[in-house]
């Protein structure tokens, strides 16, 4: 029988058995009600009454009255909303304001020639009701004044309010660069939670295996890295159908009940973002394997597992916190390569460029080299602690007494 | 063939093995006895690479066990070990394909042994909600299920009822008609006795006895003699060598030299009492264990 065989028959059986347990359904259904709940409660908050407030400052152009502005939607029904008028010293006080983000948007200048500043985090129903509200206004003055002339045409075709950008130039790969910072964001949490989870399953797993006296027929007939790796597999195969299954019914909740289109990702990021989550699942996985071995029972797993947990909470805290915001350090570059660190790392630098390509294929050498390297070390202490029964060994010292 | 020679294993200060070897034949059964602790489960893991010996060879056919040749033995380790919330027959399926079966072949086999050990239905069920006498079968089957050329089996009667014996006692004697080598441990020397066709004793990593069963007891240096009288009297001074070893009411069971007679052990036993009951024979298993352990 060869290698694959070995692995390949370990792996079905994880997929099988596990996939058709109770606690993998349920574990599923506890995701999909915390996705459910993520989206339906917003909602439903949102529907309580409550209403949203807008902010909009104004230079000259308060006569635009707030009854205008406050009537384009009743409130009390679903979607609705208030403005809040402020006045602003002089249009550039107010472009600032927009553009810094302290205010929705702002209304500048009277009469028949009024602006609507506004910035990319504008909503478009915000930016679509002062525009109406301003051309309402000027109408209800021309017919005020009794001047329903030719002048009424600009009015009507909407010429005498122009939406104005206040960010100097929009700019296209900024926007696309932040689409993926926060992908990459995404991943990381995704990657923690799919470690966090599936990690355990591993753990426990394998000490199960060793509680309930399997192993030893099962190394009668495998080696232990091809067992450890058969498992590694399967459950990480479990994880991401769980985990994508409810990324993809997220992403069609999102446009289907939230109407919200989902801005476009290059599939370059994308294609490192899930290389790295796999390649970060297979680390942690076969570490949590490793001390699964180490336990002389399910409930000693957790324990045995803490150091390796504070490891991956560590990792995913230097992705997130210090990476994201330094990703052209050096420190950045060092933990690109190291291991551990690598898959909270990577997917964060690549949103920015700052990683080299060089960086890269070191980053993605080093790293599979890693993984066959702990596969067999996993293997070896897992070979040292199977048949350790009464209590909980030292990693090392598995490592070293290792039996075949 | 089997051959394990010269295996030695310690654990720090602790001999498990000391320069054991024996040998298990195609088409016989081997009984492997010891004390507890006696190195029988050390091995018995050696033959599967289970163990990094200190010293030492376990070869089969002449060749050095590969990976690859295990996966044609099968094991019941001491430690009964199966997946509790794994169906019977998809557990069977497994362990069969793993030993290297194709899904075909594999399903057939393990149809046709949980047949044999009247468990179809029960295929289906979870391996926890089985007793723990058929738990013991299926863990028989997964060893079994892929015809292995070698049977190595730890304590596998331990924890069965006597038609559980039985069924497990046949079931051996079938793979070693087929011509599989089958070795197995026990503490029960009276069912080894009746079932083996060689013994291996171990005692103190070392194997102190071994050999065809019928052999050792026909070489062993005294005769055992069961008698019951009607009255009993000191005898033994009265013949040198002879020794009491048990006596339960009037019957009494005595270690007699071999060079010494039937006729003239039964004349010693004959003097002034009546015997209505009398056996000479070989030693039984149990005291050739008891005799090789005590050296």
């Amino acid at each position: 029988m060869t290698t694959y065989r070995a692995i390949g028959l370990v792996m079905w059986r994880e997929l099988l058995e596990r996939g058709l347990s109770k606690s993998y359904a349920l574990s599923w259904l506890f995701l999909a009600i915390l996705v459910g709940a993520g989206i339906a409660i917003p909602g439903f908050f949102g529907d309580d009454g409550s209403v949203r407030t807008y902010r909009v400052a104004t230079v000259g152009a308060e006569n635009v009255g707030q009854g205008e502005l406050a009537r384009s939607r009743a409130p009390g029904e679903p979607g609705s909303y208030r403005i809040d008028l402020t006045k602003s010293a002089d249009s550039d006080a107010a472009a600032a304001a927009v553009a810094a983000g302290s205010v929705d948007a702002a209304l500048v200048g009277g009469g028949s020639n009024v602006e609507v500043l506004v910035s990319r985090d504008t909503p478009s129903e915000l930016e679509s009701a002062l525009r109406q509200a301003v051309l309402s206004y000027q109408v209800q003055r021309m017919v005020a004044s009794g001047d329903v002339s030719e002048r009424a045409v600009p009015i009507i075709s909407g010429e005498t309010v122009r939406a104005v950008n206040v960010e100097p130039e929009y700019d296209a790969d900024a926007a696309a660069e932040d689409r993926q910072f926060v992908i990459s964001q995404v991943a990381l949490v995704l990657l923690f939670m799919a470690v966090m989870t599936t990690g355990s399953w591993v753990l426990l797993g394998v000490t199960e295996e060793k509680t309930n006296r399997v192993s030893e027929v099962l190394l009668a007939s495998l080696r232990p890295w091809q067992l450890l790796a058969g498992k590694i597999i399967g459950v990480g195969l479990l994880g991401l159908l769980q985990f994508g299954s409810i990324a993809a019914s997220l992403i069609v909740a999102v446009r289907l009940v939230l109407d919200i289109t989902l801005p476009e990702v290059d599939a370059g990021f994308l294609a490192i973002a899930l290389v790295w989550f796999v390649l970060g699942y297979l680390v942690y996985a076969t570490g949590y394997a490793a001390v699964g071995a180490i336990a002389h029972r399910p409930e000693d797993a957790q324990n045995a597992a803490f150091p390796l947990m504070i490891v991956t909470v560590a990792g995913y805290m230097i992705g997130i916190l210090y990476v994201s915001g330094n990703p052209d350090t050096v420190w950045s570059t060092v933990l690109t390569l190291v291991p551990v660190t690598a898959p909270f790392v990577l997917p964060v630098r690549a949103v920015s460029d700052s990683v080299a390509l060089w960086e890269q294929l070191a980053a993605f050498v080093l790293m599979i080299g890693f993984i066959v390297l702990l596969i067999r070390v996993a293997g070896r202490v897992y070979a040292g602690g199977v048949f350790n029964y009464r209590t909980r060994i030292k990693a090392r010292q598995a490592y070293r007494s290792a039996e075949f | 063939m089997l051959e394990l020679d010269g295996l030695t294993k310690r654990y720090g200060e602790v001999v498990a093995l000391d320069d054991c070897g024996f040998s298990v034949r195609p088409g016989r059964i081997v009984g492997f006895l010891g004390p507890n602790g006696a190195g029988k489960t050390s091995a018995m893991r050696a033959v599967f690479g289970l163990l990094r010996l200190d010293g030492g060879t376990v070869t089969w056919m002449g060749r050095p066990v590969t990976h690859d040749a295990r996966r044609q033995f099968g094991y019941m380790p001491e430690m009964r070990g199966l997946y509790p919330r794994m169906p019977v027959r998809r557990q069977v399926i497994y362990f069969a394909r793993l030993h290297g079966l194709d899904k075909t072949t594999a399903a057939h086999a393990a149809d046709r042994w949980i047949a044999r050990i009247g468990l179809e239905e029960r295929a289906g069920s979870r391996v926890d909600d089985l007793s723990h006498g058929n738990q013991q079968r299926v863990q028989l089957v997964t060893a079994l299920v892929h015809d292995p050329e070698l049977l190595v089996l730890d304590e596998p009667f331990s924890g069965l009822d006597p038609l559980g014996v039985e069924e497990m006692s046949r079931i051996l004697q079938e793979r070693a008609e087929q011509g599989s080598a089958v070795l197995f441990s026990s503490h029960q020397l009276d069912l080894v006795e009746h079932l083996c066709d060689d013994v291996a004793i171990i005692n103190q990593g070392r194997v102190a006895l071994s050999g065809p069963v019928r052999t050792l007891k026909d070489r062993a240096t005294h005769r055992r003699v069961e008698v019951d009288l009607d009255s009993w009297t000191a005898l033994t001074p009265a013949i040198p060598g002879v020794r009491l070893v048990e006596s339960r009411g009037n019957r009494h069971v005595l270690r007699v030299p071999a060079q010494i007679g039937m006729d003239e052990i039964m004349a010693a036993l004959a003097d002034g009492r009546t015997i209505r009951e009398f056996s000479y024979g070989p030693p039984t298993l149990s005291d050739l264990f008891r005799e090789a352990v005590a050296s």
